[in-house]
């Protein structure tokens, strides 16, 4: 239980992460500059509170890894054999991301939420 | 025979680039002097503004080879034309027009009239300008791509559609962003 909600609290703190460095690349860079990198948004809507309008976009973040399917320990041939078996499991995973734009035109934030660890936020270098 | 032969000018550069067997592939120094339609929908104009491709006719007149690439599917990849440009006159005219399609590898021919045009496509304005007005090329949105053969020019088609078609994604994106701020009272 505890192990669960170890995992839960450092999913969320690099899902903070991933927030962060998104909202630090792109603050107060224009949106065109935004639009360049992420493309189309899934989602344009309006945040009256904030005097913003949020972009949102969607990225699959599902992963493989290579899991312990189960063991053997038994007589094969004559011998007795220990046998692990692996299998690739699909996990499905994604991450939202919300662009929050002033009416300057110009990023003033980015929330992530979900698995973004993978997903790149801001162009490197 | 060299008449002939500049007469078919962008025939030849584009013939030259197809051909495996060529030893030395004929390169023009291409430039994007129009751009026209729509999502999907686009074309190109693409000048050789190779010096030595501007081939001087009788009468005054320069020929200009001329290449329409489309986007569209079931178009031909383009259409080659030989332009004539009457710089004094400041008139323009079609004199040679050849459809190539990558699935035959063949130019066939295709219908254009000769006349000197009253009302010219933009097009057709801009490639005049292009030969007449070479220092009016930049002012005039024109964009050089560089030295290479006309099957390299070819392929850049798609990419200068992928990149219309981004710009014109990115404008309908900022005027949705436009209308979200036109719903909301200005704090």
């Amino acid at each position: 239980m505890n192990r669960l909600f170890m995992l839960a609290l450092l999913a969320t703190l690099l899902s903070g992460c991933a927030s962060l460095s998104a909202s630090s690349a792109w603050k107060d860079r224009p949106v065109g500059e935004l639009i360049d990198f992420f493309g189309v948004p899934r989602q344009i809507m309006v945040a009256p509170a904030e005097d913003m309008v949020v972009l949102r976009y969607v990225r699959d973040s599902s992963y493989v890894s290579r899991e312990a399917a189960g063991t053997y320990t038994g007589p094969q041939s004559g011998q007795l054999v220990h046998a692990e078996y692996w299998e690739d499991v699909q996990h499905s995973g994604s991450c939202e991301i919300n662009v929050f734009v002033n009416r300057a035109r110009l990023v003033q934030k980015v929330l992530t939420k979900g698995r973004c660890v993978a997903v790149e936020m801001a162009p490197a270098g | 025979m060299i008449a002939f032969t500049r007469h078919l000018l962008p025939v030849a550069l584009l013939c030259s680039a197809l051909s495996a067997q060529a030893s030395e592939v004929l390169k023009g120094d291409f430039w994007v002097v129009y751009h026209q339609g729509a999502l999907g929908k686009n074309q190109v104009f693409i000048a050789d503004g190779d010096p030595t491709h501007i081939v001087n006719r009788p009468g005054g007149a320069k020929s200009l080879g001329v290449y329409q690439l489309y986007e569209e599917p079931g178009k031909p990849n383009f259409t080659a034309y030989d332009v004539e440009i009457d710089c004094a006159k400041n008139r323009v005219r079609i004199m040679g027009a050849a459809d190539f399609r990558s699935v035959f590898n063949e130019l066939r021919n295709t219908k254009y009239s000769s006349q000197w045009q009253s009302k010219p496509d933009t097009w057709l304005v801009q490639s005049r300008d292009f030969v007449c007005k070479p220092t009016e090329r930049q002012a005039k949105k024109m964009e050089h791509l560089g030295v290479m053969s006309a099957s390299q020019m070819s392929k850049a088609g798609p990419q200068f559609f992928e990149i219309l078609n981004r710009e014109a994604a990115k404008t309908a994106i900022m005027q949705k962003i436009d209308e979200g701020f036109a719903q909301m009272p200005a704090k």
